[in-house]
């Protein structure tokens, strides 16, 4: 029998044919990927790198603040496949995105139905960092995760730019960023000229004594907006924080605010008697913060328009209603195509 | 020899009302509101006079806020103090606490019910009451059926009724909202009179009175209910109508307290032993020192747990924290007897 | 107050029959002596004349009144009776528990005043224990204890006072000092009944007694006329003698002895074993 002789030279075509084939093959799956169409690379917000093939097409989330960022950026919910929180959708969603209402359910909070999500096939998923922990459940099927902590101005700005290049909405985020920005800056300035601020207090959703702190986004807004907060330098590491109701009498607020989503109603407050000796109960000085249709203190895009509005019910006299109206419509006609009334957003 | 202990006793009553009366105004002046005694004098006076309120924020702080809460706490201690000295009698069992025949764990579903139901401050204080006393009225149910008047039976049917309602209320609970409603419960049930208003106060206010006054005039025929129901009989008592009339005052200030506090544990079990560590087990004495004793200690933790800590610990944790050891050390003192 | 018995028959709930049909007089200035074995019913008998339970059949009157009727407030201002064991669960001094003797007499909602208390003295005086006055009953004697329930019962004032064996835990000694007593009760005025089970207490007294028998059957009258060698052998089931001492100048119930290997015999074997 002859030996079988392989000499060095037919040893080398063959070693480098299957190195190009391995080559070959590799590139062609980088060369998907590294495509320019394609492949995308975020950081998000708690350091996490996400990458996805292309813009998700269909995006799922439990949380409304994340997913309404979807929605201003596409100016429709197409994009979305699944959702949590139905109970908890704006109102605006009925005029602007009717079709959240048929989106499937996949669970609220902590009880996520993992097969309903497998179901839908998402592409993304877009969660609050409080619920970071079930990224590896996700990331076990195959879903990208995108965490976000969103809670003031420079937060929210960074998660439209994030949500914009997760679903190729890039120059959409710009203008949006450009709008924040821009009433900002605008409201600051006014801020500066008002002679003098008023001491607000902002209550919570859930609870008459609980209120609002330094970490959050409606204390930034009122005081951009020119005013003063009564809870400055009060649990500063707290988001609301629960208080006994005299300290609310020592603190005698002249103005105060209770969100659109609360439990309880303005005249609920005038009409309590432990509340009376408040100056902004004398004075009936306390408001619900709009809108009727989405809460402008939630952070989300639409906070540029609650601090517009915080602008005008501190400093009427230099920012007038026609001038709250003006940017209101400004942003809705940009974001949905469509513009509201002062009434349906309970403005007053 | 009876007038030396007469005058004991008689100095006791009067230390304790002033020692209560004390403590009220350090409580009145104790507050996120800064204010002294002599403010509080002021405001007081004002309100007596009838005159214009010099600082009005300070007179609705006194008079909305802090009396209130200050009557229902000193109401709350005294109503489970006195239940649970009449219950230690009726049962001969100085270790029984006024949650025997169920009226706390009742309280307890008939709050999560409201709670659930998405009611108010009233509807929950209602509808814990009427749970209360529901419960009690299922314990007397269970003993018609055993066909029993003893003790032994009415404790047992306690046993039972709590037993069920702790399972109902287990129930509640899982199917409770997580973020907001199970919240709400499980916070009623640890404890509290902050957010009690004058309204709801007024409202079982009777109840103390008229419950109160009638134990408080019972209160030797009680001595003899706790003989034992033989020999209560052989000295010509009606026990069955005695004890019922008893157990049902005491039902009725248990579920009062509770529907406006929640439930708050181990102040009908401690106060009473320390009573009778002043003033021996003799009802007719035992029972107006504790009310005062009730009402003052927990006038005390209340205070304490709105003015010490920059967060409200729940009542229960607080009497339970004081309220265990010093029931260990009772039974220490009494070890022999135990043994 | 004489209290008459009148075909009194007590069954308990679940059908078993205790006595069937007991007649006899209690009278004051008597003592009365309810002798038996063990489950005869003779306590039962007691709860039944103070009413703690309800007879089945039959009926007791009070000065001609039927109980059956009465408030037990009524019965307890005739009747008092001393149980065989008290087990307090409080403090209370003496003082206090003996006033309670004092409640049926009293209105629902009066405590006791110093005509109460004075009753009570006299009670306490009357038994020797004003060194234990201010005592806890949880702390004193068993024996002290069985004579401050005597001295409750007295402060009830009663006519008629039960005692539900009353020297069965003690020495002796104490049983002689019981027992006399109860004869200085019956000169006081009061009608005197005790459950016994030992029959030479009734000789003892010398007074009225009453015989109950396992089956139910009662036999009253004088002890000289009623306690025979025969009657307590059927009763005891084991060899009795009755005799009359003179060395002691009464006459005695003492045991024959012991049998062989120590067997109980009997002289004659007529009667079954019980």
């Amino acid at each position: 029998m002859r030996a079988f002789k392989i000499n060095k030279r037919q040893l080398g075509t063959v070693l480098a044919c299957i190195t190009m084939l391995f080559v070959l093959a590799t590139c062609g799956v980088a060369g998907e990927t590294s495509n320019p169409e394609g492949k995308i690379t975020l950081v998000d917000h708690i350091g996490r790198t996400v990458e996805l093939p292309g813009p998700a097409q269909r995006v799922i989330g439990t949380h409304n603040p994340t997913m309404n960022m979807v929605v201003v950026l596409d100016g429709n919910g197409h994009r979305i496949v699944g959702f949590g929180n139905k109970d908890m959708a704006f109102g605006l969603y009925d005029l602007v995105a009717p079709e959240i209402n048929e989106v499937t359910q996949i669970g609220k909070g902590r009880n996520i139905n993992m097969e309903t999500v497998m179901a839908v096939k998402p592409d993304l998923m877009m969660m609050p960092a409080r619920f970071a922990s079930q990224v590896p459940q996700f990331e076990e099927i195959g879903v990208p995760c995108l965490v976000l902590d969103v809670e003031k101005f420079e937060s929210i700005k960074s998660a439209l730019t994030l949500v914009g290049k997760a679903t190729g909405q890039d120059e959409r985020a710009r203008r949006l960023n450009d709008f924040f920005d821009e009433k900002i800056k605008k409201i600051s300035a006014i801020a500066e000229k008002a002679e003098t601020k008023p001491t607000v207090l902002m209550l919570s959703g859930s609870s008459m004594t609980a209120v609002s702190t330094d970490a959050m986004l409606q204390n930034l807004m009122i005081e951009t907006a020119g005013g003063i907060n009564v809870t400055a330098g009060f649990q500063p590491d707290e988001l609301w924080t629960d208080v006994d109701i005299e300290q609310i009498i020592a603190w005698n607020p002249e103005v105060i605010y209770i969100p659109v989503y609360a439990d309880y109603t303005v005249e609920d407050i005038l009409n309590d008697p432990k509340w009376s000796s408040i100056s902004a109960v004398q004075n009936r000085r306390v408001y619900m913060f709009p809108s009727k249709l989405e809460p402008w203190d939630y952070p989300v895009a639409s906070s540029a328009l609650g601090l517009c509005w915080t602008c005008y019910n501190l400093h009427p006299e230099l920012y007038s209603f026609e001038d709250l109206m003006a940017d209101v419509d400004e942003f809705y006609q940009f974001v949905y195509g469509q513009t509201f009334s002062a009434e349906r957003l309970g403005i007053e | 020899m009876e007038f030396e202990r007469n005058r004991r006793y008689h100095t006791l009553l009067t230390g304790l009302a002033a020692a209560l009366a004390g403590f009220c105004l350090i409580a009145l002046s104790v507050g996120r509101y800064s204010m002294n005694p002599a403010d509080v004098i002021r405001v007081l006076v004002e309100r007596i006079t009838d005159t214009v309120p010099s600082d009005y924020a300070m007179h609705n702080v006194v008079f909305i806020i802090r009396i209130p809460r200050i009557a229902s706490a000193i109401l709350v201690g005294a109503s489970l103090s006195l239940s649970g000295a009449v219950y230690q009698g009726v049962f001969k069992n100085p270790l029984v606490s006024p949650d025997l025949l169920g009226v706390s764990s009742g309280a307890c579903v008939g709050a999560a019910i409201a709670i659930l139901g998405g009611g108010g401050m009233s509807m929950i204080q209602i509808s814990a009451f009427a749970m209360g006393m529901i419960a009690v009225s299922i314990s007397v149910a269970i003993t018609r059926v055993l066909r029993s008047d003893s003790n032994m039976a009415l404790v047992l049917a306690g046993i039972v009724t709590s037993g069920f309602m702790t399972s109902v209320l287990g129930i509640l609970k899982y199917v409770a909202d997580p973020e907001t409603q199970l919240a709400e419960i499980v916070f009623w049930q640890m404890g509290s009179v902050a957010s009690v208003n004058r309204a709801q106060m007024l409202a079982v206010l009777p109840v103390f009175i008229i419950c109160g006054s009638l134990l408080l005039a019972l209160s030797w025929r009680i001595n003899i209910l706790s003989f034992g129901e033989d020999e209560a009989k052989t000295l010509g008592m009606n026990v069955p109508l005695f004890r019922g009339i008893v157990i049902a005052c005491a039902s009725f200030l248990t579920a009062s307290a509770v529907s406006i506090s929640g439930t708050i544990g181990w102040i009908g079990l401690v106060i009473p032993h320390l009573g009778r560590l002043l003033t021996g087990p003799n009802n007719t004495k035992l029972l107006p020192v504790t009310i005062l004793l009730g009402g003052l200690f927990m006038l005390i933790v209340d205070t304490l747990s709105r003015a010490a800590m920059s967060v409200e610990i729940p009542l229960s944790i607080l009497t339970g924290i004081i309220g265990a050891p010093f029931f260990a050390w009772l039974l220490w003192r009494q070890r022999e007897a135990v043994r | 107050m004489n209290i008459s018995v009148e075909s009194l028959g007590f069954s308990y709930p679940n059908g078993k029959r205790v006595f069937k049909s007991l007649t006899f007089q209690i009278t004051k200035g008597r003592v009365l002596s309810i002798l038996g074995p063990n489950g005869a019913g003779k306590s039962t008998l007691l709860a039944c004349i103070a009413r703690l339970l309800m007879p089945t059949r039959g009926d007791i009157l009070f000065d001609g009144r039927s109980y059956l009727r009465m408030r037990q407030r009524e019965i307890a201002c005739a009747v008092g009776l001393v149980p065989q064991d008290i087990v307090p669960s409080f403090h209370y001094s003496v003082l206090d528990y003996v006033v309670t003797g004092c409640a049926p007499r009293m209105g629902l909602f009066q405590k006791p005043k110093a005509e109460e208390y004075e009753i009570a003295w006299t009670a306490i005086r009357r038994m020797r224990l004003e060194h234990i006055a201010e005592q806890s009953i949880m702390k004193i004697s068993g024996g002290e204890r069985q004579q401050v329930a005597i001295a409750r019962v007295l402060a009830q004032r009663p006519s008629v006072i039960l005692l539900d064996e009353p020297t069965s835990h003690l020495d002796i000694g104490n049983q002689m000092k019981v027992l006399s007593m109860l004869r200085e009760l019956a000169d006081d005025g009061y009608g005197v009944v005790m459950t016994t089970h030992n029959p030479d207490h009734v000789f003892l007294l010398d007074d009225e007694v009453a015989v109950l028998d396992r089956n139910g059957n009662l036999i009253f009258g004088n002890s000289h006329d009623i306690v025979n060698e025969e009657l307590l052998s059927e009763l005891y089931g084991t060899s009795l003698r009755v005799l009359d001492l003179d060395e002691i100048k009464r006459r005695v119930c003492i045991a024959e002895g012991l049998g062989e290997n120590g067997q109980i015999t009997k002289e004659s074997d007529a009667s079954e074993e019980m």
